[in-house]
C-alpha cells in the first residue's frame, strides 16, 4: 500500500490478541501462528543465509542428537515447493553400534512460510508413518530455532521424482500434472490404496502424535477449529477482505458436519506432493505433510479433486480427477480401497473448505509475504497468488449449489 | 515517451533471457526457477501494463455494484462513506491507480463487516446477492491472470479485453 497503514504489516499484540480470541485453533496451530505474527512484528525481511552458515547449524543440531562423531559432505540447495528452505547434504556418523552413511535433507522455515506450520507436528507424524505409507525417514528436529536460525528438520533423502522427467509444463508446485498413459494407472492404484491406510488409521496414529489435538466422533468441534486456523490466517495476513470469503466462512462455521471416523489427514493430499521412481512406477515418499491434522477424510478426497489438479484425457473425452481417473470411478476406487464410504454433502462441505483455504494461502499468505519480502522464493508465492481467482470461482460454484 | 514502459520491459526480458539465462549453470536449479518465474511474471506484467487503469475501475465499479445491492437489500447506511469515496476517487482524473485501489479495499472491508452483521433472515438473502455479484469480478480477475497458466480449460474464460468494454 502506498502511505496508508497496513496493520498487518507490522502488527501489533492486541491485533493478535483479539485475532486469537475470536478464532481459537488447535494449540500447537496457535503457537505457531503466534510466533509468526510476532516475528512479523519485529520487521525482519528475509536475508539469505550462506550455505556454510546452514551447515554449521545442521552440524549443531546433529552434534546435540549423536555427539561428535560425524561428518558432513556434499551440501547443495535444494528446489521444489513454495514454502521452505531445503539443503541436501550427505552425511556419515554413528548410529549406536553401527557406522552409517546416508543422504540427507534439511528443511527449514523462511522468517515467513506460505504455509505456516510446526515442524514439531511434522516430525511426530513422519516418526509415526513409518511403516504405514512410504515417507523420508525422518531423524532430528529443532522445533525452535535453537541450533538453525528458524525451526527446521532433518530427514532422509528419499529417491524419485516428483513429475515424469520428459514433463514439459515448468509450472510450480506440480499443479496441472499430467502422468502420462504409461504411469497413470500403477501411480494412481497406489496413491489410492496408500490415501485410503492413512484415512482408516487415524484413531490408532492419535497416540502418537501428542502435538495434535484431539478429535472427537459425533462432533463438529474440531472442524470448526480447522475452520477457524483458516479464518485467522485470512485475517491476520490478507490485503483487503472479500465478500465471498465472509459468505464462506458463516455458511461452513453454520454447516460443520460432526466426524463420522477420525481419519489421519495429509492437508495437501495431490498429485505432486509424492515421490516415485519412474523405471517401476513406484511411490517412494510422501511428502509435505505440514498442512496434516485429525479430521475427516472428505477434507484429503476434496482437495485432490480441486479444479487446478484436474486434466483432460488423451482422448478429450473425460475430465481425469487428480490426473488420474474419472470422478465416479475415482470415488468408487476410493471407497473400494479404503471400506469408508463418500458422502456427496460431505464432500461438497469439503469442497468450499478447501476452496476456502486455498484462498487464504494463496491471496492472503501469498500477498503477505511476498509484500514483506519474507522468504527465499518471494517470486513463486507472488505467482501462486494468481491462481486464487480460478479457486475463488471453484468457491463461488460450490456455495451456490449448497445454499 | 522513449523509452516507454514496454519497451523497458521489453529490454530488461531480452536482457534476462539472452545474457542472464545462458550464464547460469544448468545445476543451479533455484537460480533457474527463478529466473524462469520472473520471465514469465515480466511476460504477465507487460501484457497487463496497459489496461491497468481500465481494470481497477472495472474492479472499482463492481465493488460497487455489490454496495449498491446490498445498501438496498439491509436498508443500511454503513456503505455510504466508503461507497462515496470511491466514487469521488473514480470520478478525480488527479488520483492515482493505488488511490482508487485503497478506497475500493475500504470499500470491500465495509462490506464484508456489514455481511458479518446482519439478521438471520438478511444474511441468507445477502449471501446470494454476494455469490451471484462475485461472478464478474472472479471472472475478470480470472482473465487478467490467465498468463499464469492456472486455469484448467483457459478457452472457458473471456479474454480480458472483452471484460473491459465500456
Amino acid at each position: 500500500m502506498h502511505g496508508t497503514l497496513d496493520i498487518r504489516q507490522r502488527p501489533e499484540d492486541h491485533f493478535l490478541d483479539a485475532i486469537r480470541d475470536r478464532f481459537p485453533v488447535e494449540a500447537e496451530i496457535d503457537r505457531t501462528l503466534s510466533r509468526k505474527m510476532r516475528l512479523r512484528a519485529s520487521g525482519d525481511v528475509y536475508a539469505a543465509h550462506s550455505l556454510d552458515s546452514l551447515i554449521e547449524g545442521t552440524a549443531s543440531l546433529i552434534r546435540a542428537n549423536v555427539g561428535d562423531d560425524f561428518t558432513i559432505s556434499d551440501a547443495r540447495w535444494l528446489t521444489g515447493g513454495a514454502s521452505k528452505i531445503q539443503v541436501a547434504f550427505e552425511l556419515e556418523w554413528q548410529d549406536g553400534s553401527a557406522r552409517r552413511k546416508a543422504p540427507m535433507v534439511l528443511r527449514m522455515e523462511p522468517n515467513e512460510s506460505v504455509v505456516e506450520t510446526s515442524r514439531k507436528r511434522e516430525f511426530e507424524l513422519l516418526q509415526a508413518l513409518d511403516g504405514v505409507v512410504p515417507v523420508p525417514p525422518c531423524f532430528w528436529v529443532d522445533p525452535d530455532g535453537q541450533h538453525l536460525p528458524h525451526p527446521a528438520l532433518i530427514y532422509g533423502f528419499a529417491q524419485g521424482v516428483t513429475k515424469p522427467s520428459d514433463l514439459p509444463s515448468q509450472q510450480v508446485t506440480g499443479i496441472g500434472l499430467n502422468y502420462g498413459p504409461k504411469l497413470r494407472a500403477p501411480i494412481t492404484a497406489q496413491f489410492i490404496e496408500h490415501m485410503a491406510r492413512f484415512h482408516r488409521m487415524g484413531a490408532e496414529l492419535a497416540p502418537r502424535l501428542p502435538s495434535f489435538d484431539g478429535v472427537e466422533v459425533g462432533s463438529n468441534a474440531s472442524v470448526i477449529r480447522l475452520v477457524n486456523w483458516w479464518r485467522r490466517v485470512w485475517e491476520e495476513d490478507r490485503a483487503h477482505d472479500e465478500p465471498l470469503m465472509t459468505v464462506a466462512y458463516d455458511w461452513l462455521i453454520a454447516n460443520a458436519p460432526p466426524i463420522d471416523h477420525v481419519s489421519l489427514v495429509h492437508g495437501d493430499c495431490r498429485a505432486g506432493n509424492f515421490l516415485f521412481t519412474e523405471h517401476d512406477a513406484r511411490i517412494t515418499a510422501w511428502l509435505d505433510w505440514e498442512l496434516a491434522l485429525l479430521g475427516d477424510r472428505h477434507q484429503d478426497l476434496a482437495w485432490s479433486m480441486m479444479d487446478p489438479y484436474s486434466h483432460s484425457n488423451e482422448e478429450g473425452t473425460a475430465q481425469l480427477i487428480n490426473g488420474m481417473l474419472p470422478y465416479d470411478d475415482y470415488i468408487a476406487a476410493y471407497e473400494k480401497a479404503s471400506g469408508l464410504t463418500v458422502d456427496p454433502a460431505r464432500l461438497a462441505y469439503y469442497r468450499v473448505l478447501c476452496s476456502y483455504l486455498s484462498v487464504s494461502i494463496c491471496l492472503g499468505t501469498g500477498y503477505r509475504v511476498a509484500k514483506g519480502a519474507k522468504t527465499h522464493q518471494d517470486i513463486v508465492v507472488s505467482w501462486l497468488a494468481m491462481i486464487s481467482y480460478p479457486i475463488m470461482e471453484q468457491l463461488r460454484g460450490t456455495l451456490k449449489e449448497v445454499l | 515517451m522513449v523509452p516507454d514502459s514496454d519497451l523497458q520491459l521489453q529490454v530488461v526480458i531480452k536482457a534476462l533471457r539472452e545474457a542472464v539465462g545462458p550464464a547460469i549453470r544448468a545445476d543451479e536449479k533455484v537460480a533457474q526457477e527463478q529466473l524462469h518465474l520472473s520471465l514469465a511474471t515480466l511476460g504477465v506484467l507487460r501484457s497487463q501494463l496497459p489496461m491497468t487503469r481500465r481494470f481497477i475501475r472495472a474492479l472499482s465499479s463492481d465493488a460497487l455494484d455489490l454496495a449498491g445491492k446490498l445498501g438496498a437489500l439491509t436498508a443500511s447506511q454503513a456503505l455510504s462513506a466508503p461507497r462515496e469515496a470511491l466514487e469521488a476517487a473514480l470520478a478525480d482524473p488527479s488520483r492515482e491507480n493505488h488511490e482508487i485501489e485503497a478506497a475500493r479495499s475500504a470499500l470491500m472491508d465495509s462490506t464484508c463487516a456489514l455481511i458479518e452483521t446482519l439478521a438471520p433472515d438478511l444474511a441468507d438473502q445477502a449471501r446470494r446477492v454476494v455469490i451471484d455479484a462475485s461472478a464478474m469480478p472472479i471472472e475478470r480477475q480470472r482473465a487478467w491472470f490467465i498468463g499464469s497458466g492456472f486455469e484448467s480449460a483457459p478457452d472457458k474464460v473471456r479474454p480480458i479485453e472483452t471484460m473491459l468494454e465500456a
